[in-house]
């Protein structure tokens, strides 16, 4: 299938990072949230960071010019009736992801591709209200979107050959890596590995071994890591954390509860970097 | 205490960085392992080591020159006797350890401070093993090139201990983390072995293949994936740990079957050619 138009459902920071790299690519998209002001303000912050990459020489004002004019906005689920591709990037509860493939389901055509960028739900329940559920996947990038490399594709219980054929042709085309999940089992790859590395991370601190600064250091210094583990859940933030474990607790042998300290930060609304405050101040 | 000559316990990988820094660092060094045979390739491995830091402009050649000339071999106890500090990086067990520092305590003279390189056990085990539990002390040296020593501490370890261990690191260039709990894998490994762990399950239950796995790792957010670096550390070492972290914390650091497997096919990482990967 030749995917030409891809809507993106969420103004977010993950939204509108889908959208932009998808748009610079050279697909049409149509970026919803459930407000023109949301869809309006993530324009405006994505132009204004195109514009700094124009004025330090990593990209030029027509490249910016033409990445923008591939973007349209609108709040109404309507509009996304002939897109090709949808990828959506809303907040992750499970009722309202669900919610949202149902409705699609009725609005666009038998064919048009279905993903969630969920970082740690099922896509199998996600797309279980969804009409024709093979054309649903799993299609979730990483933060920053535009510096990260990765994109997982998860087949659900559900996903066609032909799905996952289309989804990491797209994904490809947007300039990133794909890596395919055979089953749909919470956490994925990176965030199943990562979440028992920074919970272990948290269980050590807690445990008095060393300070949350010194275990940062020994992890970037003794083995090269860009970030901390205390760093990097401050940058993907605190408030989403107890979410991941939740769902990651269906897995076996790991101990993947919330440690209280994270439970503690959350509750007095240090959520990271885009609070002021989590782990670090800053 | 003015230490001049440090002693080192195997001239395995570990042994011969700490060997080279050591001797950069203005040290006399006695590196000590079972056979000649094993010390010449040693000695081999650090000349040729010395050679590109001086091709790549890290040092000079004279400086290369004085370190060389300040690495002695041995494969015997001799000379022990007059050393203030000893780094012991053996083969990561802990029978052969404490055994080595039994061997120690017996032939260095009083006051030496010994110190284990060990990444997962118990330094308050290794020191059991001697008469002056209060002069042993954790130096946790890490791969090349990182700068990182985590120094820990045994239930015994006195200040001064301390303090002459941090000397000795500061004078090496590293920087230095003082773990404050004598608990298994420290600070680094201890974090980073859930990683392999969590990867090792995510393979064996078919999600992914290894490749795919690393792939992703290092498209986010790791230097360098998973399986590619349980090669280059070892799997029986991995193995090893993960079965010591289970007697010490618990059943989730159980090692999953597949990871076993490999290790009782003798496919052990890179240094025996073949272990998640086939290397040639």
């Amino acid at each position: 299938m030749d995917i030409k138009t891809i809507g993106v459902l969420g103004a977010g920071q993950m939204g509108s990072g889908i959208a932009q790299i998808a748009a610079s690519k050279g697909y049409s998209v149509i970026l919803r949230d459930i407000k023109q002001e949301f869809c309006d303000k993530a324009l405006e912050k994505m132009k204004a960071g195109l514009d700094k990459r124009v004025a330090k020489g990593k990209a030029t004002a027509e490249d910016v010019a033409a990445t923008m004019a591939n973007i349209s906005t609108t709040e109404n689920m309507a509009d996304l009736k002939d897109c090709d591709m949808v990828i959506e990037a809303a907040v992750e509860i499970l009722d309202i992801k669900k919610g949202i493939f149902k409705e699609l389901g009725e609005i666009c055509r038998a064919d048009t591709i279905m993903c969630t960028n969920t970082s740690s739900m099922s896509i199998t329940e996600i797309m279980s209200d969804l009409k024709n559920p093979e054309r649903g996947a799993g299609m979730h990038f990483f933060f920053p979107v535009t510096a990260m490399k990765l994109v997982e594709i998860i087949r659900g219980e559900k996903t066609s050959d032909a799905t996952v054929a289309a989804v990491k042709e797209v994904g490809a085309g947007i300039g990133k890596a794909p890596v395919e999940c055979k089953t749909d089992t919470p956490g994925f790859i990176v965030n199943r590995c990562l979440f028992a590395f920074m919970l272990e991370a948290v269980h050590c601190y807690e445990d008095g071994v060393a300070s949350l600064e010194d275990i940062d250091t020994a992890i970037k210094m003794g083995l090269n890591h860009p970030l901390g583990p205390f760093e990097m859940m401050d940058l993907s933030g605190l408030d989403t954390f107890p979410h991941v474990c939740e769902t990651m607790e269906a897995l076996p042998v790991t101990d993947w509860s919330t440690p209280e300290s994270i439970k503690k930060l959350v509750k007095d609304g240090k959520f990271g970097r885009k609070s002021g405050e989590g782990w670090y101040n800053y | 205490m003015a230490i001049e000559k440090i002693g080192i316990i195997g001239a395995g990988k570990m042994g011969n960085g700490i060997a080279i820094t050591a001797a950069l660092a203005g040290y006399n060094v006695l590196l000590k392992d079972q056979t000649i045979e094993i010390l010449e390739k040693s000695m081999a491995a650090i000349k040729t080591q010395l050679a590109k830091m001086v091709s790549k402009n890290k040092i000079t050649n004279d400086e290369s020159n004085t370190a060389l000339k300040a690495i002695n071999v041995t494969s015997s106890y001799d000379g022990f006797e007059e050393l203030d500090f000893v780094i012991e990086a053996a083969v990561e067990n802990l029978e052969i350890k404490a055994s080595i520092f039994g061997e120690l305590d017996k032939i260095c003279k009083n006051g030496a401070i010994f110190v284990s390189n060990t990444s997962t056990y118990s330094i308050t085990s290794i020191a059991a093993a001697t008469n002056h539990p209060e002069q042993v002390a954790g130096m946790h040296f890490f791969l090349p090139p990182s700068k990182l020593i985590e120094i820990t501490r045994g239930y015994y370890t006195s200040d001064n201990t301390v303090s002459a261990v941090a000397e000795v690191g500061e004078k090496m260039g590293k920087t230095i983390i003082e773990v404050k709990k004598d608990s298994p894998g420290f600070i680094a490994n201890r974090v980073y072995t859930p990683l392999f762990l969590e990867a090792f399950k995510v393979y064996e239950e078919g999600l992914a293949s290894m490749e795919e796995i690393d792939k992703a790792m290092t498209s986010t957010y790791l230097p360098v994936g998973p399986f590619a670096l349980a090669d280059i550390i070892g799997l029986d070492v991995i193995l090893s740990g993960l079965e010591y972290y289970e007697k010490e914390i618990g059943a989730q650091w159980k090692a999953p079957r597949c990871l076993k497997e490999l290790v009782r096919a003798g496919r052990l990482g890179k240094k025996t050619g073949k272990g998640w990967y086939d290397y040639k």
